[in-house]
């Protein structure tokens, strides 16, 4: 076996038949293939042309209870690392005093891809370049600005789970990405802008057609310009006032302050020395005020285009849309087959893991806070007096993700329901329910969309997950910011 | 691992395929494993064995790189396919820069064979400490030993190994208490030493007091200072963000701006580290002075770097697509005083196990961070630790930290950095911390 062009279902059933005659309890098998462009222009130079493909299997076991893993690149190895997934598993065996159970799972037999119009890594690459040296031209020429970035990034995966329970799951996912970002440095005043989102811009399900949709020339004189215009605004007074969040910061500030305190791994101590725990207690399922009655937040990884879509997560569940916030209240955990054993449930399916090196474990989906019903314009316009802050600079939270602290690249007074003049390195600190509880107003789908999040770090060896969340901007009440 | 024969040899059969100018082939192979307890249970336990191909390749002010876990049938074929049309349909930019050969300073080869027994039956004794105590323990013990190969068509021919382990133990109650150290296999981490300073901090911080936000002198103990560092070292110890001016060092190279006492340097071969000998240019690495006698000094560089400076690689080079060279092998070079003295001669101060969650991009070029601290955070009223605190937020230029040390203690452990740090404890004046949390 495991020569020439691989069937990948046939592979993952001749590691499964050799497994049983291992004599394991349960096991799985992921076979992965992903595909990687990424392309970078900065400052006129085509800095990053890099074509990654890497392709592998990961093995995991159940034996007396107790996991084991292994994985490899070297297809004609499946036997030395299916044993060596197994002396894993019976190394974990030695401190376990209670056996591993997995809540039930449908037997899942099917293919799942996500829809796109126009296949990335088809297009040419003189087309991708002319579009990134032209954005990039287009701020360069703005005077005052001193370096430039722009870049555009393309995903593939191709993948096979199967389990020893008979669930056999072939995907395919494609994702596209891009942004550009203007840097104006004077001294020690350092001061970006970037479009769509920073660090790298923004991602979705699908292919060249989101990269047209995103207009990355159309807007780049704009951002350069505010580059430039922050060196001479002044910093934010500190003070505590009325927040408008802009959809890519509020976006943030879900992933750091509900997606990953719902992560019921992180609640049971399962990541405690490393990302740490969370607030979200047990106990509080079902009656915590987490925000105000306005907020509703879901884990959904049925949304079309999220970048934390899929049809079915790495332990072969089906993808789900469930409730983490209801009304403002707690109401809902991450779960994997795992964990999902200790409510007395079915998992949620939202087990992914960073490639097949790497086991499955707990990750966002989308998380996604529901749509109000105030138009943005009106949202700004209701407001007497305030600041609107956009597109992330910074973020930190501790260890149970209450207080938080973000920083943004630009902020804009908000006088009498207009928006006024600009406030350099602008940020905004807070206890995570306190901030949420004083959320009084949250935009309407008009302005609703799924940012997408790809460098989402948990788990040792760390992870990297892609991940999303939809958002329209919100206002929050009497919180604390600053400029450094 | 494939070793050096197999390796190069491989490499050598490459890179004559490949009919272009400049080219470069890099295989890195590494296999690690890691075993993760929490609740005084191992709930995690894995291994992986990997293998990336890096090719690089350029013609005129053109270049491409391409790399691969995959080196069956079509595929790397197909890929190098790719490499061509990526290149000739290009504008002309940059020149793919390639290093000259040069020899490679003998090294202890350390080596192993991970096992997780040995890794579960540490874990058990660390259960059974907390199991005494009646508390949770939560770590990792993670060991890994790889190889990087490199041929280039300047005849460049490179081949180095590294190994080391990683232990982290934490315990947790009413309270919570953290240590870890990078040793050069797993036996040479005293978990016994580890896990009873972990304990200890657990028992001291129970019932911790609230403090009000302010500026404080404190002492941050080597984990904290190992953030620390590695803030300084991402944001401003690479020549890329010198020369783009993101780097405090574009601004101060050459000026003391420090005190005497603070003395960085870079150096994958000392021995007190982990030994890294060769970076993925295939270039051995250099001591690299980054601030000396409170002098700026540094940064590091890659070849393309270099170049620029008409300078030569400092070895200090990533695999693609990273194009931003850093320092791997970071030493803060130790003080005169035991941590203790340096405790028992402070009249009011916050002590700081660990941080949690830093993040400089506030303000890249002073490394203005924030974060937490977290798993041991205790007040000092002269010359004693009186009481645990609940864990601060700081908002502070790291700079400026390294501009107010008064105090740096004689012993240093070796954690975890962008690769690896040997760090000591520091005494550090008007500390700014901005908020609180509840715990």
């Amino acid at each position: 076996m495991m020569k020439g062009v691989r069937n990948l279902i046939e592979t993952g059933k001749e590691i499964l038949n050799y497994l049983s005659r291992l004599g394991v309890d349960y096991a799985d098998v992921r076979i992965v293939k992903r595909l990687k462009e990424e392309i970078e222009v900065k400052n006129g130079i085509l800095e990053t042309a890099v074509k990654n493909e890497t392709y592998g299997y990961g093995i995991r076991v159940l034996y007396n209870g107790a996991w084991g893993f292994a994985s490899s690149f070297d297809f004609s190895q499946y036997k030395k690392v299916a044993e060596k997934a197994l002396i894993i598993a019976k190394a974990s065996a030695k401190t376990n005093k209670k056996r591993v159970a997995l809540a039930p799972a449908e037997i899942i037999k099917a293919k799942w891809s996500n829809s796109y119009q126009i296949d990335p890594f088809l297009v040419p690459f003189e087309k991708k370049l002319d579009l990134l040296f032209t954005a990039d031209k287009t701020m360069r020429e703005v005077k005052g600005i001193t370096l430039t970035e722009s870049s555009l990034s393309f995903f593939r995966e191709d993948k096979v789970f199967l389990s020893s329970e008979g669930t056999e799951i072939e995907q395919s996912i494609l994702e596209s990405g891009g942004g550009i970002t203007a840097y104006a440095i004077e001294g020690s005043d350092i001061q970006r802008r970037s479009y769509p989102n920073s660090f790298g811009g923004d991602f979705r399900k699908g292919g060249w057609e989101f990269i047209e949709d995103l207009d990355l020339v159309g807007h780049a004189e704009k951002i350069a310009k505010e580059a430039v215009s922050l060196l001479s605004a002044e910093p934010l007074p500190e003070m505590v006032t009325t927040l408008i969040l802009d959809g890519t910061q509020l976006a943030l500030q879900v992933h750091e302050s509900c997606g990953h305190p719902t992560e019921l791994d992180r609640v049971l101590g399962m990541e405690a020395s490393f990302a740490g725990t969370s607030f979200l207690t047990l106990e509080k399922r079902g009656n915590f005020q987490y925000g105000s009655e306005i907020v509703n937040i879901v884990a959904d990884a049925t949304h079309p285009y999220g970048l934390g879509s899929f049809g079915y997560d790495d332990e072969g569940i089906p993808a789900q849309r469930s409730y983490l916030v209801k009304d403002g209240i707690f109401v809902g955990y991450l779960t994997s087959r795992e964990t999902a054993t200790i409510l007395g449930e079915k998992s949620n399916g939202t087990m992914r893991a960073d490639g097949w090196n790497r086991i499955p474990i707990i990750r966002m989906t989308n998380i996604n806070l529901l749509p109000g019903n105030i138009p943005f314009e009106d949202l700004i316009a209701s407001t007497e007096e305030g600041v609107y802050m956009a597109v992330n600079k910074n973020w930190s939270i501790d260890d149970k993700r209450l207080n938080f602290h973000f920083g943004c690249e630009i902020a804009y007074e908000i006088k009498d329901g207009k928006i006024g003049k600009i406030y350099k390195n602008p940020y905004y600190t807070g206890i995570t329910y306190e901030f949420w509880r004083s959320c009084d107003a949250i935009a309407d789908e008009k302005s609703w969309r799924v940012w997408g999040v790809p460098n989402c770090g948990k788990g040792e060896p760390i992870q990297v997950a892609r991940v999303g969340h939809g958002v329209s901007p919100a206002r929050f009440r009497k919180v604390k910011v600053g400029g450094k | 691992m494939w070793g050096e024969d197999r390796a190069l040899s491989f490499l050598k059969d490459l890179i004559k395929k490949l009919p272009y100018e400049r080219k470069e082939v890099c295989l890195h192979i590494n296999s690690q494993e890691l075993t993760r307890y929490a609740n005084n249970i191992i709930h995690q336990n894995v291994a992986e064995e990997n293998l990336n191909l890096y090719i690089r390749v350029g013609e005129g002010n053109k270049k491409v790189a391409i790399s691969t876990s995959n080196l069956e049938g079509k595929s790397l074929e197909n890929l190098i396919k790719d490499l061509d049309t990526l290149l000739k349909s290009q504008p002309d930019t940059e020149e793919l820069y390639l290093p000259d050969p040069e020899p490679i300073p003998s090294y202890e080869k350390k080596t192993f064979d991970p096992s997780p027994e040995k890794r579960a039956d540490i874990v058990k004794k660390l259960i059974d400490k907390a199991e005494k105590h009646n508390l949770n323990t939560f770590g990792a013990i993670s060991e890994e030993i790889g190889e990087i190969a490199v041929v280039n068509s300047k005849g460049l021919e490179s081949y180095g190994t590294y190994a080391y382990s990683h232990g982290k133990v934490m315990y947790m109650g009413d309270g919570s208490g953290y240590q870890e150290e990078i040793g050069k296999d797993v036996d040479s981490i005293d978990y016994e030493s580890l896990s009873e300073r972990a304990l200890q901090k657990c028992i001291d911080s129970k019932n911790p007091q609230e403090i009000d936000p302010g500026i404080y002198t404190v002492i941050l103990e080597p984990l904290a200072v190992g953030e620390l560092l590695e803030q300084i070292a991402y944001f401003g110890f690479s020549a890329k963000a010198v020369q783009e001016k993101r780097s405090f060092i574009s601004l101060y190279q050459g000026q003391k701006i420090f005190k005497d006492n603070i003395t960085i340097y870079d150096n994958g071969y000392d021995p007190n580290g982990i030994i890294f000998p060769i970076d993925f240019e295939g270039v051995p690495k250099k001591h690299v002075d980054l601030i000396k006698n409170g002098i700026v000094m540094g940064p590091v560089y890659d070849t393309t770097t270099a170049v620029k400076e008409g300078k030569n690689s400092t070895g200090h080079a990533l695999p693609p697509p990273s194009t931003y060279p850093l320092p791997f092998n970071l030493f803060f070079v130790a003080g005169e005083k035991p941590l203790s003295k340096i405790i028992s001669e402070t009249e009011k101060g916050i002590l700081v196990t660990r941080f949690h969650y830093v993040n400089a991009f506030l303000d890249p070029i002073r490394v203005l961070a924030t974060g937490m601290t977290r798993d041991g955070t205790f007040l000092i009223e002269n010359g004693k630790i009186t009481k645990p605190l609940k864990n601060l937020r700081f908002t502070q230029s790291f700079i400026e930290v390294l501009s107010n040390v008064e105090e740096i203690s004689k012993e240093t452990y070796l954690v975890p950095n962008i690769g690896f740090a040997r760090v000591p404890a520091i005494k550090v004046l008007a500390f700014n911390f901005t908020g609180k949390t509840e715990f």
